[in-house]
């Protein structure tokens, strides 16, 4: 019995390990393949009828995408609120710019530290509950931030949103980076995306990855080997938090306004649908959501006055006919 | 000290809009086991139907047969887009209804227009009841004991029907009751259909007090959350307390700091969920 | 001195009693089996070992310390482990994942957002021992949903066993276990007992095992403490015979 046991490790391991490898170079070509386009993108979007802003819009949804897929698709937590912290980010951006500094480097770290703790700080209120209760806290505290927003007129300009701040160059001794410059703030979004997916690749790979992927599949297990698993939902939840947060500084950026609609529950629904289409158990699901989504929505907006029904139809057919995303679609495909 | 009273009432008033809407929510969360983000949709459906039926069948068979059509609306909805979603991670549920939430308003608007429409209830409503107490017309009164009306007949039909009996064990215990051989998928879409008939009553409701926009569910589907969660999961008591509470917090705020009254709601459901995390009236485990 | 002592404890659920006047010691490095019939309450001791419910009397003690108010979590660290009736494992994910968030857990390593090398081989070495151990090799990048049940209880043991317990509970560990599958997990549990010494309670239905592995026996009825002995002991008491062994065979 035993050598029998034996020739079969034999027999598999190889086959194993070949096609774990495989899969590893396919995983390698599909990033590459990603830095590339994103790397180049100011040069082919004229092309295809897109502009900069596009894609530094497509940019700055996937980062906070990203950043909500880590609790949404690795973690399992239910979060419909991230437009909260977003919207945080953005106005502690715009509001650093408005009345304290014209640095811009600093307004992204007010914009940062302002989301970020929210997120942390709320974050205990809302793992108090699992499932859909977390879904409908996330909501609520989301939708009291956008009050505050709208009812503090003298700060934050209210329904009519905050006005008045535009990023400035950056200088580093004599040289300058001319942030006015469409194509070079593409390139300083696409800079600080590539943080958001280091934090959150390397925190995939790392034990507390590992922690909120086995919350996902399985707290009761997780929570008989030790450990608190609310805890950590709220370590998920405030990283994620940080970087829609840095997501949300940077759309300030980009457009030099904010308003209580970055901070609104719809904002929230397309960050989750973002990660639903593009796949939400895959990395880079987000940026293909993203991509989607974003131009889709740019484009309908353009065409047609009832955009909002095909923008609901996406969500219900998403649902219907394709729960596991573009990605996830392509990736049953491949391991089947 | 009449602004605080004033106040107060509006708020008891808003607050009853919150439960009515809780109410179904909370059934629909109970049973259905989904957060119906379309709710607020099929309240200003039924607003709107009100408005469109009124002229030719008068305000008390609009008020009448508007609610109805909506909990139709409502069974078809459940039969073709709901039903697939049992079962599934409840992420898919909040993403349809949340799409079709956005469908309805569009649909709303196209078909009724974006501005707001003005609707008429009879004379004999509008007259204040009190020279001192202006704010307390006849149709508030009317308002207030229709709903209470309305929230009296849903809990008996819930007690003393077979139906109703049937939606309240499988509220406790589903596989017990699929287990009895009790079609339960009837139930789940009788139980839908009674949730969107409770929000069209109090979209017709809302309309002959504030008039239609097609946003008006959408600005109500918050704070019946935050209600649900105040007064407990899986309470339909407890909805119905959690927004009257939260309506008069509102309105008390209203009294002394205005500009705070639409964000006290969610203060009071942070500290409930600290001190109380699963609400005044929920039960332990329910839905996670 | 008892690793686990268990005195007078009572646990109701409303008016339904489970457990009632339990009094129970359970030595160090000994093999203890619980077994009565359905609904006697023995999942429910259990529960109440791990912290997962507390006693509505009584007291549990594990190794001089009474784990009143203690969290199932924090009992984890301090060495009780268990498994479950229907196996609690991570189905979506592989079996290397599965003993990787074991161990990873096991070594208080889960707020780490990276890991050095050294601590990456560590890691590394403690899960191929564990899937020597219980030879899980072959089946390192399985999902653990599409394994045979005997092997998802195997993975469940080695999740367990990474924790290195001091109290290793297992609720019916051979369950619905073909009979290699059964006597795999017969040695193994054998194994655990003689080369490592690890403190067993198990609840188990098979006969032919407990009177095979058991130190000592726990026999309980309806909730109460129906008898205890050593398996001859066991055998030959009357009371048993008639509540449980007459009543099954």
């Amino acid at each position: 019995m035993k050598s029998a046991a034996s020739r079969h490790v034999d027999a598999a391991k190889p086959a194993d390990a070949m096609s774990s490898q495989k899969s590893t170079r396919r995983r390698v070509a599909a990033s590459a393949l990603v830095w590339a386009l994103l790397l180049t993108a100011p040069y082919w979007l004229p092309l295809t009828g897109g502009y900069t802003d596009l894609g530094s819009r497509v940019l700055v949804f996937s980062l906070a995408a990203l950043g909500l897929n880590l609790l949404l698709g690795f973690t399992g937590g239910l979060s419909f609120g991230h437009a909260a912290y977003f919207g945080l980010g953005a106005y502690g951006t715009g509001l650093m710019l408005k009345f304290v500094t014209h640095s811009t480097p600093l307004a992204l770290l007010a914009g940062v530290a302002l989301g970020g703790l929210g997120a942390t700080l709320f974050g205990p209120v809302t793992v108090r509950r699992r499932g859909i209760y977390f879904a409908m806290i996330t909501i609520a505290i989301g939708q009291m931030f956008y009050f505050v927003a709208v009812r503090w007129n003298s700060l934050t300009g209210g329904e009519d949103g905050l006005t008045g701040f535009e990023r400035t160059n950056i200088h580093f001794g004599h040289a300058i980076l001319n942030l006015h410059n469409s194509t070079i703030f593409y390139y300083f979004t696409l800079f600080f995306f590539a943080i958001g997916c280091a934090v959150v690749w390397s925190v995939l790979r790392s034990p507390l990855g590992h922690t909120f992927v086995a919350i996902r599949e399985n707290q009761k297990r997780l929570r008989f080997l030790g450990v608190s698993v609310g805890f950590y939902l709220w370590i998920a939840f405030a990283i994620s938090g940080f970087i829609a947060a840095l997501a949300g500084a940077l759309y300030a950026l980009l457009n030099n306004f904010t308003s209580p609609e970055d901070l609104n529950w719809v904002l929230s629904g397309d960050f989750v649908i973002i990660c639903v289409l593009g796949g939400m158990r895959t990395f880079w699901g987000p940026l293909v959501g993203s991509v989607i989504y974003v131009v889709v929505q740019d484009y309908l907006s353009s065409i047609t006055v009832n955009w909002m029904s095909f923008i609901g139809a996406i969500f219900v057919l998403a649902v219907l006919f394709f729960p596991w995303g573009l990605l996830g679609f392509f990736q049953r495909r491949i391991q089947k | 000290m009449e602004l605080l009273l004033f106040n107060i009432f509006n708020g008891f008033i808003i607050g009853i809009f919150y439960a009515l809407m809780a109410l179904g929510l909370s059934m629909i969360l109970g049973l259905n086991g989904i957060i119906n983000f379309s709710h607020g949709g099929f309240l200003a459906l039924g607003a709107y139907m009100a408005y469109s039926l009124a002229p030719a069948i008068g305000f008390w068979g609009a008020l009448i047969v508007s609610p109805f059509l909506a909990g139709f609306v409502g069974l078809i909805v459940e039969r073709v887009l709901i039903r697939p979603l049992y079962g599934r991670d409840p992420l898919f549920s909040l993403l349809l209804t949340f799409g079709l939430a956005m469908i309805m308003q569009d649909l709303i608007r196209t078909f009724w227009g974006a501005t707001g429409l003005p609707f008429e209830v009879p004379n004999a409503l509008t007259h204040p009841l009190s020279q001192v107490y202006f704010f307390i017309t006849g149709y508030r009164v009317f308002l207030v004991a229709l709903a209470l009306l309305a929230t009296a007949s849903l809990f008996a039909l819930l007690k003393f029907t077979r139906v109703g009996i049937r939606i309240r064990a499988g509220n406790a215990d589903l596989e017990m009751v699929s287990a009895l051989g009790i079609n339960i998928y009837r139930l789940r879409a009788v139980n839908f259909s009674l949730g969107i008939f409770m929000a069209g009553l109090a979209g017709v409701l809302a309309a002959g007090r504030l008039g239609l926009t097609p946003t008006m569910g959408a600005s109500l589907i918050m704070p019946s959350f935050v209600a649900i969660i105040v007064g407990g999961v899986g309470s339909l008591v407890g909805s119905l307390l959690g927004g009257i509470i939260i309506g008069v917090a509102a309105g008390i705020t209203t009294t002394y700091y205005p500009a705070a009254s639409d964000v006290v709601i969610y203060l009071i459901m942070a500290v409930v969920l600290i001190v109380r995390p699963r609400g005044l009236m929920g039960q332990e485990g329910l839905l996670e | 001195m008892s690793l686990l002592s268990l005195k007078n404890v009572s646990r109701h659920f409303g008016a339904v009693t489970a457990l009632s006047g339990i009094s129970l010691e359970v030595p160090q490095g000994e093999l203890r089996a619980l077994i009565g019939p359905n609904g006697a309450g023995k999942t429910t001791l259990f529960n109440l070992i791990t912290g997962f419910f507390r006693p509505s009397e009584g007291e549990v003690r594990f190794s001089g310390h009474s784990v009143k108010d203690v969290s199932p979590e924090k009992l984890v660290q301090r060495g009780i482990i268990r498994t479950f009736q229907i196996t609690e494992i991570f189905l979506d994910l592989t079996v290397y994942q599965n003993l990787e968030i074991a161990v990873e857990t096991a070594k208080g390593l889960n707020l780490r957002p990276w890991l050095s090398r050294r601590r990456r081989r560590e890691v590394r070495d403690s899960i191929d021992e564990l899937m020597d151990t219980l030879r899980l090799g072959r089946l390192s990048n399985h999902l653990a949903g599409e394994l045979a049940h005997g092997d998802q209880r195997l993975v469940e043991m080695a999740i367990a066993l990474s924790h290195e317990p001091k109290l290793l509970l297992l609720d019916e560990p051979t369950a619905g276990m073909g009979d290699e599958e059964t006597q795999r997990m017969t040695e193994l549990i054998r194994h655990l007992h003689n080369q490592r010494g690890i403190t067993i309670l198990f609840i188990e239905h098979d006969m032919a095992i407990i009177f095979d592995v058991a130190d000592r026996i726990t026999v309980l009825d309806n909730g109460r403490l129906l008898a205890e002995g050593t398996p001859a002991e066991i055998a030959a008491n009357a009371d048993v015979q008639a509540a449980y062994l007459g009543g099954v065979k």
